[in-house]
This record gives structure tokens, C-alpha cells and sequence, in this order.
């Protein structure tokens, strides 16, 4: 047990004098991995703060129930009556046709539009906050509410949310498919750092094994000094995403909704951090791995 | 704890031989009992180097068997070698010192391999330097040494584990006649203490003042 952790913390402090003996090569390793994985990690925080966005919205989903246009005031207050009567609605506001069409015309530029229609074309609306805000049941509802007589169309408030969604989860997706394309790259480049470092020591793995050293002990410094370039890597790349996110939400207007944000607004959640890290450490152990199994696997005598 | 060492009808051929070329060991066969001191003599390229390579399974035989405590050292996976090495105490002709670290690095190499605590292994390598005239040298490169300095430095490594089994393979070659006898000195205290020596020499003279029993190679084949 004594000697398997001095031969771990040998491997670690040989790891790191490998680092320090090359400082331009690792730093250059180092920043090149770090650029590699802070892409992603800026897509995976713009993509969980426009998550947010959504869902702040999709808590509170609104219907508009419209009427016929030729419905009278006599037919709008019977199924006001009815729709209050139900199970199911939360609130319900009523807009006639006279208050929408006050509306519209309060708002400059539409109203010279208006002057010129012959009548009021806005049908009266009765708008609705269902009691359960799940996609489903605001569907079922809207459903139901379309077989009711008296009633036009239905029209769900939410419908722009689930577009957005619906681009959310593609952009998620490549956020996701550049994220597995820049880890591969991840493990290429330290199986290279690695590979190199193997060939330029070949000399003093030779002697080691002579003397006496497994595999294992060879290859562990290697694999040790992956990890420690991964997560060196790892550190730089959630400074710089942190960073950049930083710029981008300093350099979004106030009254965008991204201000509005609840909770931590648009920064870099811990959780996310934690997981890159693990990540750059994984694939770089990974990448080394690859790499002496190529040079210290079993196929190569290593001093024989 | 001593090692014993029989070679049983041993060929060797290396495969990068010239073709038609007679093998580097041809049939073979000798025994070293535990505990012994023995010589093996012979011109260059008789073979001496390659007996060294295949006790310490650097190499395998062609044919034949070689057996170290018993143990067929031919036959030994790749996970075992290292365990076997690390019960020789080995000094190789060609040296193999590495000239990017310091002299106390490399003494204490075959300590670090096999997992001996920094401070016990900071204690045996001072231990050994000193028993080859060194100590006061830990810090410097082994390329600021002499020829003579170098092969010592080979011998404190070799001896540094303790090992059951000293293989020579011309230790004094680089040395002047004063120091080559201090070496032979240091290996005859191991061999009083009860380790297996085999020493490579073609230095009649060194012979002559510790006399042992040799083992005389001629082109791959024992002699005498
Ligand atoms: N790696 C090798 N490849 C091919 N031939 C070799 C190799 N090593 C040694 N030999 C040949 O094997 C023979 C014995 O060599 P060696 O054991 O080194 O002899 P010695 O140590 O007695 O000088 C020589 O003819 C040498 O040329
Ligand atoms: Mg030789």
C-alpha cells in the first residue's frame, strides 16, 4: 500500500517535472485545449440561459378563445358563463371587440390602417390562464374548448415558446455535436503531446525497464501528465467562457429578457464548470492512454 | 539468499544475425551454483554479453534452456520479467547511463522503479555511492565524469537493490588496475555475504590476482 502511493506520487511529481522541463510546449498544449473546450462550454451556458427563458414563460400559459365575428354581446356573456363554470381555467379576462379595437387604434401607425376597414374586425376574445400549465393539458383544454358552441378558434399563447424550443433543442444539439467533435480533438491532441514525449524519453524508459520497471510504472507519469494538461486546460477554458459570457451579457440591452433572467442571470453555472473539468481531465487521461498503449502497450518490447 | 544459474544446450541467434553468420551462443550448457563467484572469460564477440542479456531476459534463447533459481528466465511472461529483474544487480557493457539526470537519479533508478519510499532510497543510494568512492559526486551529471568515475557509478546502481544475483558484464574495462581492483574488492564482499557473482572479463591479469573458476567462451560455445 506504502509503495503503491509512493509509486503514484513518484509518477505525479514526474508528470509534472516533464511540464516544467518542456514550459512552452505544455503552455502551448495547454492554451490550445483550453480554446477547444471553452467553445462549447459558451454554446452549453447561452443554450441553459435561453432554456431558462423559456421556461419562465411556459409557467404561465394563456389562451385566446375567440368568437364568431357576428356574435352578440347576449352570446359572449353566456359562454363567459359556461367557460366560468369549468374546471380547469384559473383566469379569465374578457376583451370585447370595442376594447381590442381601442387598443389597436391607441397604437401609432395602425390606426390610419383601421380608418380605412369598413367596420370593426376584431371578434370579441375571452383570454384564459389554465389551472395546469403542462403542455398537455393546455392542449387538451384548447381542445375542448374548440367543440364548444360559440366559440371561433383557440389559440394557444404558448405556440411561440414551443417554436422556440423547437430551435432550442436543435441549437442544443449542435452545441452538443461540436462539443463531441472538439473533445475527439481534445484526445488527438494530447495522444500527440503524449506520443512526443514517449519518443524523447525512449532512452530512459529502456533503462527503467532493465532495472526493473512494469509497464504500469512506465506508462503512469504519462497518463498522469494527461490528466494534469486536461484539467490545466479545463481551469483556462471556464475563465475564458466565463469571461466571454460575462462581455455578452454586459454587452446585451437592459430590457432584453436575458436581464431578466431569474436567479443567476446569464453566467457560468458551477455545475457546468465541474463537469468541463471532469471532462478536459478525462480526455486527456484518455488521450494519453491511447497513446502508450500505442508505445508502452504490450505489443512493443520495451527494453524487452 | 543466493541465485543459482544453469544453462542447459543453449543457442542463440539474433534475428538481425548475418545469415549463415554462427549463432552468438552455440549449444551451450554450464552451471553456477548459489552463492558462487565465477569468471567468464573470452575474446570479443564470444558470446558474454549475449549470456548476460538472456539471464536477465532482455533476450530470449533460440533453443535451449536457461533457468535462474530454477525458474525457466526463457519462458518468463512480459509481466514477470521486471520481478526478475529486480533480483539482479545488473552492469551492463554498454553502460546505459542517462546523461539528462544526475548521478544520484541514476543510482537510485531501480529503487524509484519499485516503489521504495524516497527516504529509504535516498539512504541505499548514498550507501552505495560510497561503497564505490562517489559520495561526494550525487548532484553532479554523469557526463562531467571521467570513463572510470561512469562505470562506478554503474556499479553503485547495479548494487543498489541488493540483489541475490551481481552480472558483470566487464566492470573494470574503463577502470586503471588500482581501481579495477577496488571493484573486484566490492564484488568479493557481496560474494562473502553470499551472493552469486559472474563477472565478464578478458583481463588475465585481474584473474590472476583473484583466481575463481571461469567459464571460457569461444565463438558462442563453452571451452573449458
Ligand atoms: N543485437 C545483435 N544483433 C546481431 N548480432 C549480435 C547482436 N548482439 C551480438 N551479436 C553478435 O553475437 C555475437 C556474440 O556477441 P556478444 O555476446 O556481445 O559477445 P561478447 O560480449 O563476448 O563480446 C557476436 O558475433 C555479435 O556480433
Ligand atoms: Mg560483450
Amino acid at each position: 500500500m506504502n509503495a503503491w502511493l509512493h509509486a503514484h506520487d513518484g509518477a505525479m511529481r514526474d508528470a509534472l517535472a516533464h511540464a516544467r522541463r518542456a514550459p512552452f510546449a505544455t503552455l502551448f498544449a495547454v492554451a490550445v485545449l483550453a480554446l477547444a473546450l471553452a467553445l462549447p462550454l459558451v454554446g452549453f451556458v447561452v443554450v441553459a440561459g435561453l432554456a431558462r427563458i423559456t421556461a419562465q414563460f411556459d409557467t404561465d400559459p394563456q389562451m385566446s378563445v375567440f368568437l364568431p365575428l357576428e356574435a352578440t354581446p347576449r352570446d359572449r356573456q353566456a359562454l363567459e358563463r359556461s367557460l366560468r363554470a369549468r374546471p380547469g381555467i384559473k383566469r379569465l379576462r374578457v376583451v370585447t371587440k370595442e376594447q381590442a379595437l381601442a387598443e389597436l387604434q391607441s397604437t401609432e401607425g395602425v390606426r390610419d390602417l383601421l380608418s380605412g376597414l369598413p367596420g370593426n374586425p376584431l371578434p370579441d376574445t375571452l383570454v384564459i390562464t389554465p389551472a395546469h400549465a403542462a403542455r398537455e393539458a393546455v392542449h387538451a383544454l384548447r381542445a375542448e374548448l374548440e367543440q364548444l358552441p360559440g366559440v371561433a378558434s383557440v389559440q394557444v399563447d404558448t405556440a411561440w415558446v414551443e417554436r422556440l424550443e423547437g430551435i432550442l433543442g436543435t441549437v442544443r444539439a449542435v452545441v452538443l455535436a461540436v462539443a463531441a467533435m472538439l473533445g475527439v480533438a481534445v484526445v488527438a491532441v494530447t495522444f500527440n503531446t503524449v506520443r512526443l514525449q514517449v519518443l524523447t524519453r525512449a532512452a530512459e524508459l529502456d533503462v527503467a525497464a532493465l532495472f526493473g520497471a512494469t509497464r504500469a510504472w512506465m506508462r503512469r507519469p504519462f497518463l498522469y501528465f494527461g490528466a494534469f494538461q486536461g484539467i490545466a486546460a479545463g481551469l483556462l477554458s471556464i475563465a475564458l467562457a466565463a469571461g466571454f459570457v460575462a462581455l455578452l451579457a454586459r454587452s446585451l440591452p437592459g430590457e432584453t429578457a436575458v436581464a431578466a433572467l431569474p436567479g443567476r442571470g446569464l453566467a457560468m453555472p458551477w455545475e457546468l464548470a465541474l463537469t468541463a473539468l471532469l471532462a478536459a481531465a478525462g480526455l486527456g487521461w484518455l488521450g494519453a492512454w491511447l497513446s502508450v498503449w500505442e508505445h508502452l502497450g504490450p505489443g512493443r518490447r520495451a527494453h524487452r | 539468499m543466493a541465485a543459482s544459474i544453469s544453462f542447459a544446450d543453449v543457442s542463440k541467434r539474433y534475428p538481425g544475425g548475418v545469415a549463415g553468420a554462427a549463432a552468438a551462443l552455440d549449444h551451450a550448457s554450464f552451471d553456477i551454483a548459489a552463492g558462487e563467484f565465477v569468471y567468464l572469460t573470452g575474446h570479443s564477440g564470444a558470446g558474454k554479453s549475449t549470456v548476460f542479456r538472456l539471464l536477465a531476459a532482455i533476450e530470449r534463447p533460440t533453443a535451449g534452456t536457461v533457468l535462474v533459481n530454477q525458474q525457466n528466465v526463457g519462458r518468463l511472461s512480459p509481466a514477470a520479467v521486471p520481478f526478475l529483474r529486480r533480483k539482479l544487480g545488473l552492469v551492463l557493457q554498454d553502460q546505459r547511463l542517462l546523461f539528462d539526470r544526475t548521478v544520484f537519479d541514476n543510482v537510485s533508478l531501480p529503487l524509484a522503479v519499485a516503489g521504495v519510499p524516497p527516504r529509504d532510497a535516498a539512504k541505499r543510494a548514498r550507501a552505495a555511492l560510497d561503497k564505490v568512492g562517489l559520495l561526494g559526486r550525487e548532484r553532479a551529471n554523469p557526463i562531467a565524469l571521467s570513463g572510470g568515475e561512469q562505470q562506478r557509478v554503474c556499479i553503485a546502481r547495479a548494487v543498489v537493490n541488493r540483489p541475490v544475483l551481481l552480472l558483470a558484464d566487464e566492470p573494470t574495462a574503463n577502470l586503471d588496475a588500482e581501481y579495477a581492483g577496488v571493484i573486484l574488492e566490492l564484488f568479493r564482499a557481496f560474494h562473502d555475504v553470499g551472493v552469486t557473482v559472474v563477472l565478464a572479463t578478458h583481463d588475465a591479469a585481474l584473474i590472476a590476482r583473484y583466481p575463481a573458476r571461469s567459464i571460457a567462451l569461444a565463438q558462442g560455445r563453452v571451452v573449458r
